[in-house]
């Protein structure tokens, strides 16, 4: 348990210092170049991944599987980053960082519409907080 | 705060938010999930990599500083570390523990926002309590 929340919280500052050097980078460079900088710098630690993994991606990996994992790539690490990016060099870190890890409200209406999972009062909770601070970030005057 | 200006990060909170779909039918096929996220991160560089050379942007590598090239490369490095870590904790313990953890991460932006970017933004009133209502809405929802 200990093990796996030191893990965890290190996630989150790991991720919550991202904004912080990419809006500090921001200031000579644009987003596209961020990206292209930030990608590459961590080719290293995926060749050691695959170096000491276990087992071959080829022998692991189905097609249908690779597919999937290809999606995510596109979708997170590239057009997720670009417009996480681009936010950060409009409105700054600390504002655009919590609109972007909204995005479980967007999962949740998802799953609500087209799975029909049920709504629950934790679910409508977290919604309407979600949607109050958004509603408080978005109110303020540009500083 | 105009339209346009949240735009960027609501895109990315929309392209993130399919990232928890499309990696449970990776998972679905092939239960290998660093392997999974390696796939992913090493096509998002090439498809990034092949985008930032056929629309031309190569030679604004030329311009960007050294010390803009290590932030991005620094946040690029974070980024992926931080999906480790992730992976780890998830050995450890539920994902209804990992995911409000990693939820914080915003609170993280916003502290190291208000010590190191003082010179780039203000930290309000509002953002605080705009990220801490996200956090906790996005904690209701994932936990």
């Amino acid at each position: 348990m200990f093990y796996g929340a030191c893990f965890a919280l290190m996630s989150a500052v790991l991720w919550g210092t991202i904004p912080i050097f990419v809006r500090k980078g921001l200031a000579h460079a644009n987003a596209s170049v961020a990206v292209l900088l930030g990608l590459l710098a961590s080719v290293p630690l995926l060749v050691v991944v695959f170096l000491l993994h276990p087992r071959s991606a080829l022998q692991t990996i189905s097609p249908q599987a690779a597919l999937w994992f290809a999606a995510v790539g596109i979708m997170g690490p590239c057009l997720g980053r670009m417009f996480n990016y681009l936010g950060v060099a409009r409105l700054g870190a600390a504002r655009a960082t919590p609109l972007i890890n909204s995005s479980p409200l967007f999962t949740t209406v998802f799953a609500l519409v087209f799975l029909g999972e049920q709504i629950t009062l934790k679910i409508l909770l977290g919604v309407l907080c979600i949607v109050a601070g958004v509603g408080v970030l978005t109110g303020q005057q540009r500083v | 705060m105009s339209v346009r200006d949240i735009c960027f990060p609501v895109l990315a909170a929309l392209c993130y938010s399919t990232n928890p779909i499309l990696i449970k039918l990776g998972l679905r096929s092939s239960n290998e999930p660093l392997l999974g996220a390696a796939i992913g991160m090493v096509v998002s560089t090439v498809v990034y990599g092949g985008y930032f050379l056929l629309t031309g942007q190569a030679r604004d590598l030329r311009t960007v500083p050294w010390r803009a090239a290590w932030y991005f490369a620094c946040a690029g490095i974070s980024s992926t570390l931080g999906v480790f870590t992730f992976f780890a904790a998830h050995q450890y313990i539920p994902a209804a523990v990992v995911a409000p953890l990693t939820a914080t991460a915003p609170l993280v932006t916003l502290t190291l926002s208000y010590f190191l970017l003082h010179k780039l933004e203000q930290v309000t009133r509002g953002d605080v309590w705009g990220t801490v209502l996200i956090v906790l809405g996005v904690v209701l929802l994932v936990s």
